[in-house]
């Protein structure tokens, strides 16, 4: 007898216990921010923004008052609060649900922001527990608000899975540097490498009717800073680019191209499509499907006055694209194409490396070779490597082989019954 | 004195291993590299083979006493006064010991987890289970220590390993952290990681005779070293020391950064389940060696008049620590330099004593 009370009375503390957490607070009570945004405020110290699901049921479905980005199954609010987390709870006067970040996809800075120093900040809602350190950062040329306001759905109906795909697109074309906010704080903490960030700006659709772009000139397909790109239609938010940090302060830009050479000498490229000049036929653009071959061998020497770096990157790439009859798939044409290839990523990687040590800033992560030349902690910190890469000697070498022609393994020109002009 | 049935080779290397190993999950990862840097991973093989020393001392003087637990041991070599007040003292740190565990426990899942739930609430909610789990008996614990070390072992691999994206081994660098010397003398003070080990020699009447002792003490402390050093390594890969010197907890944190895609993401709550399950085996028993040590010094037939005012004692002791910063730097460290001296060095004072005062037990013949 004495057995089964005590069975039923630990079953009945048992079942009180497993029926949910001591908070009391269900998943309906939450409003998760997929998209948290964060500028410099007019009416208080920081503009806090928030942009979370109306959970009204499949896009479309809500009544006819709503705007626009409410059509979406999505909504935004902004708030001018004394500090962010604090505006999470200002929200609150407006919004029947507590705000939660812990479904947060895409953190958004302003670029004035960023310039003053975003360290505290992103410390603060690390610090808070609810942010994954997985959650992407993203400086925004403009306002953070307005860049939320226009953050709406093109392609399916689920704003997170569009947010996290775009920021793996990285992965295909090379032109944003995708990073978690956990990581990026630690990079602003670093001695081996400065901290960098996915550039992104609202597109208004008007570069295409640029007319400085002169006719028939070639661009190489990341020769673009966001919002700089001659598109139409699709989502206004583009991003491309790459912000730079020194600590916590966001000093530099790099372009789409720029980016690339970044995630090659760091090793983080994966895969692009790369458009250079054909080598023989002035003006034609010849595309590569270009990949990592191997990670970049990076040698540094410390010995003299200034620190010599030799870096090697290593490519492979199918060529996609050929706009010259030139039978360049024959053996003995195939070097002059892939010459003239890792002649455009040295020349480019030599510009990049010159604009970073213009700004200061080690983005390549060469100082996480460096280290290795230090047995001791002091002795690193004394050195302080990102105070040395200004004056680095960098030497670069390129090595690229064209794997495959696709389809075609020999172009035979086209034939014109005039002269072809 | 109380009898208990007595409990494999196996059970009891899960019992210690998952009691010292569970550290990995706390601010342990953190402090070392406050301390070392970058040599956390090689300190703790050096905390180890200390570890290892100190354990030879322990298991020569267990040798000296054929099925007679550590307690019993005191009151022969040091006489029935001082090896009370030894003994007592050993009490003391077993019931003070689940008390810091279990409040630096309750402020990290506060932290991470239920933010929302009242801290005497999640406090109760373990001391329930450590008290349940001393009515039950040692042989209850270690059965379930059993089942638990392996999928605590299966689980903590596969954290480990699928962080393994996020390796970067230019971590490691500068190699030797703060310098050889200090991860040494880090080394040997922190050895005390492993003092938990004293457990096989409290239990050493429960276990079948010296030669289990022997196994279960050197098995469980590589398995241990292992465990934490593994760990370390891993954390060590994944951040950078400046980083790692700030974390409340490394593991978890770094369970919620693994990411493969859109679909395997989001792994704490298997960190959860490891940490939370472990960490209330560490803290019954524990608690359940205080019990023990209680009814030995005291004489007790049974336990059970003592185990609830036991468990009030830690439920009080516990919320009288005021908050995280007192745990990691007051009481941790308190701890960690007490335990040096009491679990390695009085031992080893014991088997002098003995050799001198030609103190030794009967022998047991199978």
């Amino acid at each position: 007898m004495r057995r089964l009370v005590i069975m039923i009375l630990s079953g009945a503390l048992m079942i009180s216990m497993l029926t949910g957490c001591f908070g009391d607070v269900e998943v309906n009570d939450w409003a998760y921010a997929y998209t948290v945004g964060l500028e410099k405020g007019v009416s208080n110290k920081t503009r806090f923004t928030i942009q979370i699901p109306t959970l009204k049921g499949e896009g479309g479905e809500v009544s006819g008052e709503s705007s626009q980005t409410d059509k979406d199954g999505y909504t935004y609010i902004s708030i001018d609060a004394p500090s962010s987390l604090s505006g999470a709870n200002m929200i609150n006067t407006a919004l029947s649900r507590k705000v939660n970040f812990m479904h947060t996809k895409i953190f958004v800075v302003s670029e004035d922001l960023a310039r003053e120093g975003i360290g505290e900040i992103l410390n603060t809602f690390l610090r808070f527990g609810q942010l994954r350190m997985i959650t992407q950062l993203v400086v925004v040329r403009g306002s953070a608000r307005d860049f939320i306001r226009n953050n709406k759905l093109v392609v399916g109906k689920s704003l997170p899975k569009t947010e996290e795909d775009i920021m793996n697109q990285e992965k295909n074309a090379g032109l944003i540097d995708n990073i978690g906010i956990g990581e990026l704080v630690g990079q602003m903490k670093l001695l081996t490498m400065q901290a960098t960030a996915p550039l992104a700006k609202l597109n208004d659709f008007s570069n295409q009717e640029d007319e400085e772009n002169a006719p028939g000139e070639l661009k190489t397909t990341g020769n673009y800073y966001a919002g700089e790109l001659p598109r139409t239609g699709g989502d206004k938010a583009e991003y491309i680019g790459t912000a730079v940090f020194d600590g916590d302060k966001m000093v530099g830009e790099l372009s789409g191209d720029e980016t690339r050479m970044m995630l090659m000498a760091s090793g983080e490229f994966e895969r692009a499509f790369i458009t250079i000049e054909d080598p023989i036929e002035k003006g034609l653009p010849e595309t590569f499907d270009v990949r990592r071959q191997k990670p970049p061998d990076v040698k540094i020497s410390l010995k003299g006055d200034r620190p010599v770096i030799d870096l090697k990157v290593f490519l492979e790439g199918d060529l996609i694209a050929l706009r010259s009859s030139i039978n360049y798939e024959s053996k003995e044409l195939k070097p002059v194409l892939e010459k003239a290839f890792e002649k455009y990523i040295e020349t480019e990687l030599d510009k990049t490396i010159d604009k970073c040590k213009r700004l200061n800033c080690d983005v390549f992560a060469f100082g996480t070779e460096a280290v290795k030349k230090f047995p001791t902690i002091q002795e690193w910190e004394e050195y302080n490597w990102i105070s040395h890469f200004k004056d680095a000697e960098v030497n670069v070498e390129v090595r690229f082989i064209i794997r495959r022609t696709g389809t075609v393994i020999k172009t035979n020109p086209f034939k014109y019954a005039g002269d072809g002009e | 004195m109380i009898k208990e049935g007595k409990i494999g080779v196996q059970e009891a290397v899960c019992l210690v291993t998952i009691t010292m190993g569970n550290q990995i999950f706390f601010t342990a990862p953190t402090i070392v590299t406050q301390h070392v840097g970058t040599a956390g991973w090689y300190m703790t093989i050096i905390s180890g083979i200390v570890a290892i020393i100190s354990f030879t001392f322990i298991y020569l003087l267990l040798k000296r006493f054929p099925g007679k637990g550590i307690i019993e041991v005191f009151d022969i070599t040091f006489g029935r006064k001082l090896g009370f007040v030894i003994s007592f003292t050993y009490a003391l740190s077993c019931l003070v010991a689940p008390s810091v565990l279990l409040r630096e426990f309750s402020e990290v899942l506060k932290v991470f987890i239920l933010p929302l739930t009242p801290i005497s609430v999640i406090i109760g909610a373990v001391i329930i289970a450590g008290i349940v789990a001393a009515y039950l008996g040692l042989e209850s614990i270690a059965r379930i220590s059993k089942f638990i070390a392996y999928i605590f072992l299966v689980g903590y691999v596969a954290v480990l390993l699928l962080a393994r994206n996020e390796y970067d081994f230019s971590n490691l660098f500068p190699i030797w952290g703060y310098g050889i010397g200090t991860t040494i003398k880090e080394g040997i003070t922190r050895s005390s990681v492993f003092s938990e080990i004293i457990l096989v020699a409290i239990f050493a009447g429960s276990l079948q005779g010296t030669k289990h002792i022997k196994k279960i003490g050197y098995i469980s402390l590589i398995l241990s070293c292992l465990i934490i050093s593994g760990g370390l390594f891993c954390l060590t890969l994944v951040f950078p020391y400046p980083v790692l010197q700030e974390m409340t907890s490394p593991i978890y944190t770094l369970a919620r950064a693994i990411k493969y895609g859109v679909f395997v993401q989001r792994m704490d709550p298997l960190f959860i389940f490891l940490w939370n399950i472990t960490t209330i085996i560490s803290i019954s028993v524990l608690f359940y060696t205080s019990v023990r040590i209680f009814c030995a010094i005291l004489r007790l037939e049974d336990k059970r008049p003592i185990i609830m005012p036991l468990g009030v004692v830690v439920f009080s002791m516990t919320m009288t620590i005021v908050d995280i910063t007192d745990v990691i730097e007051i009481y941790i460290e308190l701890l960690r330099v007490y335990a040096l001296g009491l679990f390695y060095a009085v031992p080893i004072i014991a088997l002098i004593t003995a050799i001198i005062r030609k103190k030794k037990g009967a022998e047991i013949n199978a």
